[in-house]
């Protein structure tokens, strides 16, 4: 009994769910949006996967959205609601694919096993870029125009908040120790600017290209 | 209607292929109305020297219609061909422009893509024709290089470009090598020669001879077969580009076809012919992109009896585009001047020729398919062997066209 309770207390508690709200904001505290904030801790791993689906779509060739967070396993479907092909294709992190996206068509992955940093590209159209964030947490969430990560019911407990953009400064360090209940909104200030985000344009903006 | 029926046969075979294959298939195209007021003289076409593909007075044209068809497979092999078919001036034709087959990797993990080509096709020079069927989005009329190239720089080879994704390596920069091997335009340089630079859209037709001025020398032949090959020599053409993501674009590169310049067949001469070209894209705004190029070479082609010079010109042409765009609306206007520098000793065959250029032109899309395009064009020009043959040496040539294109 001793051992047990022992072992109950160096695990985190996870206790009754309650709302979190994390403000992301620049060096010149601007809010900043698409930054994928999670929460995690030696209990996250474990809770049950939900059946979450996730949709990239490729319109008027861009990714869209430009950053995503799945937890790992979770099915990601990619849209192709352009007109002309998409060859969609990862080249880092820890999923590699490619696959070619007919016209009105969809296709999905559902092989992310580890997490990590997925950068994706059209093979296609050079200028596509989009990026998806595999977490072992079911608590993530991007930031809106506000600069806010919602979180609806997070379970009472210590957590370590990781926030994440591509476009971050590589050495920038947008991780802290949180409580939750917080007794107010987290902010979160990056120390360093970001680099501009690709607009996803080509630098022929024109339809009806050659070769396209 | 002349349509070779080796090119068909070549269509059909390259088409059967991707079949059997279970290719994707995809058709665009463009189709191309114009009205046109001119001042200048008989077209350059009918083998006379007037500068646009219209002559004088009013006419109407289906200056281009196009097909192109892309085929992919699944391995990053692929076809791409383009016919073009014209109605100009009491005449038609229709045929191929480019075929070759295509190969694009994917990018390894450090982020370098082999990209590869293999049959037909333009050499990569221009930043103009970036259009399905190697039109132009800026102006209906291409400038002089570009005119140029359409009407008799292209080849049958083999072209193969490295390109570094600068993405990979947290970089806004993509940087791509190129090399391309070739046969088939031996003749390249005599319509440079023997009427100058032009401001057209006109594409050769793969199969097609091109009619020349009705000029003195006897070694001018009657019309130039641009794509013949002659010497069974191998050209080169070297480039290296670098795109700036968003921002711009710079291509450099080196052409010469290497050809033997005593051969000669059926009064179908080998022209060396070699030249520098630099190409640039920059935007100035989100809505405004300047575009330049430069062209310096030379070309020469030699007696076979005694090596004596018939032909020798340097040459150099150079644009600057500027585009600018606002919703359905895009004005463009290009300067441009031109040089042919005679250097031979022929007296009877005068290729000099010195000009200048303006170019002002309006799009507006109609709808996503359909655009209307009217266009002003100025070429003032000094050319020594108009004063041969009776016409005026120093000439100002202009166009007014209205056009309207589908484009799928």
């Amino acid at each position: 009994m001793h051992k047990l309770i022992i072992l109950l207390a160096a695990l985190p508690v996870l206790g009754q769910a309650e709302p979190l709200q994390v403000r992301i904001v620049d060096v010149e505290g601007m809010p900043v949006s698409n930054v994928v904030v999670y929460l995690q801790n030696h209990a996250t791993a474990a809770i049950p996967q939900a059946s979450r689906k996730h949709e990239i779509e490729q319109t008027d060739k861009k990714f869209a959205p430009y950053v995503s967070v799945v937890r790992q396993q979770e099915a990601v479907v990619f849209t192709n609601h352009d007109d002309i092909t998409h060859h969609v294709y990862s080249f880092n992190g820890p999923a590699r694919f490619d696959f070619r996206l007919q016209p009105d068509a969809s296709d999905s992955v559902a092989e992310f096993a580890e997490p990590g940093v997925i950068a994706m590209g059209c093979n296609i159209h050079d200028w596509m870029s989009g990026y998806v964030m595999v977490v072992d947490t079911p608590f993530y969430a991007v930031t809106n125009e506000q600069g806010l990560a919602i979180f609806a019911d997070v379970p009472a407990s210590d957590y370590h908040l990781v926030a994440w953009h591509p476009q971050m400064a590589k050495d920038e360090v947008a991780d802290r120790h949180v409580v939750v209940p917080a007794p107010s909104d987290i902010n979160l200030q990056l120390t360093q600017p970001m680099a501009p985000i690709p607009s996803q344009k080509s630098l022929d903006d024109f339809d009806f290209l050659e070769g396209y | 209607m002349k349509v070779s029926r080796l090119h068909v046969l070549t269509f059909t075979a390259m088409f059967a292929t991707t079949l059997v294959q279970g290719a994707e298939h995809r058709v665009g195209g463009i189709v191309d109305l114009r009205a046109s007021i001119s001042d200048t003289l008989p077209s350059y076409l009918e083998g006379n020297f007037g500068k646009f593909t219209q002559g004088d007075g009013s006419n109407v044209a289906l200056s281009q219609t196009a097909l192109v068809y892309n085929g992919t497979f699944d391995s990053g092999f692929g076809v791409h061909i383009t016919g073009n078919a014209y109605v100009q001036n009491g005449d038609s034709s229709a045929g191929l422009t480019e075929a070759y087959l295509l190969y694009k990797a994917l990018p390894s993990a450090s982020g370098v893509r082999l990209d590869a080509r293999a049959g037909w096709m333009y050499p990569h020079v221009s930043v103009e024709n970036v259009q399905t069927a190697w039109s132009s989005p800026y102006t209906l009329d291409f400038s002089t290089i570009n005119s140029w190239l359409a009407e008799e720089v292209r080849h049958k080879g083999f072209e193969v470009s490295v390109t570094r994704l600068g993405r990979y390596s947290g970089s806004n920069q993509d940087l791509a090598l190129g090399l391309a091997l070739y046969q088939g335009n031996d003749p390249t340089g005599a319509m440079l020669a023997w009427h100058g630079w032009v401001i057209s859209n006109r594409q050769s037709l793969l199969h097609e001879r091109l009619p020349l001025p009705d000029l003195a020398p006897t070694f001018v032949p009657a019309a130039s077969d641009a794509f013949r090959e002659l010497d069974h020599r191998i050209g080169y053409h070297a480039f290296v580009e670098n795109e700036w993501h968003e921002k711009g674009k710079l291509l450099i590169g080196y052409y010469d076809n290497n050809a033997d310049a005593k051969v000669v067949k059926d009064n179908q001469w080998a022209w060396a012919t070699r030249f520098a070209h630099v190409g640039f894209k920059w935007m100035l705004a989100e809505d405004l992109e300047l575009l330049g190029q430069y062209m310096t070479g030379d070309t020469l082609m030699v007696s076979p009896r005694n090596g004596r010079d018939l032909v020798f010109n340097a040459f150099h042409s150079a644009f600057a585009l500027l585009s600018k765009s606002s919703g359905r609306h895009r004005l463009s206007a290009r300067l441009e001047e031109f040089v042919v520098d005679d250097r031979d000793t022929i007296a009877s065959d005068m290729n000099q020729e010195y000009g200048k250029a303006a170019t002002l032109s309006y799009r507006y899309r109609m709808s996503t398919h359909w655009f209307a395009q009217g266009e002003y064009s100025w070429i003032q020009s000094a050319r020594a062997a108009r004063r041969v043959a009776g016409l005026a040496e120093k000439l100002r040539e202009e166009q007014l066209q209205v056009a309207v294109q589908y484009l799928f």
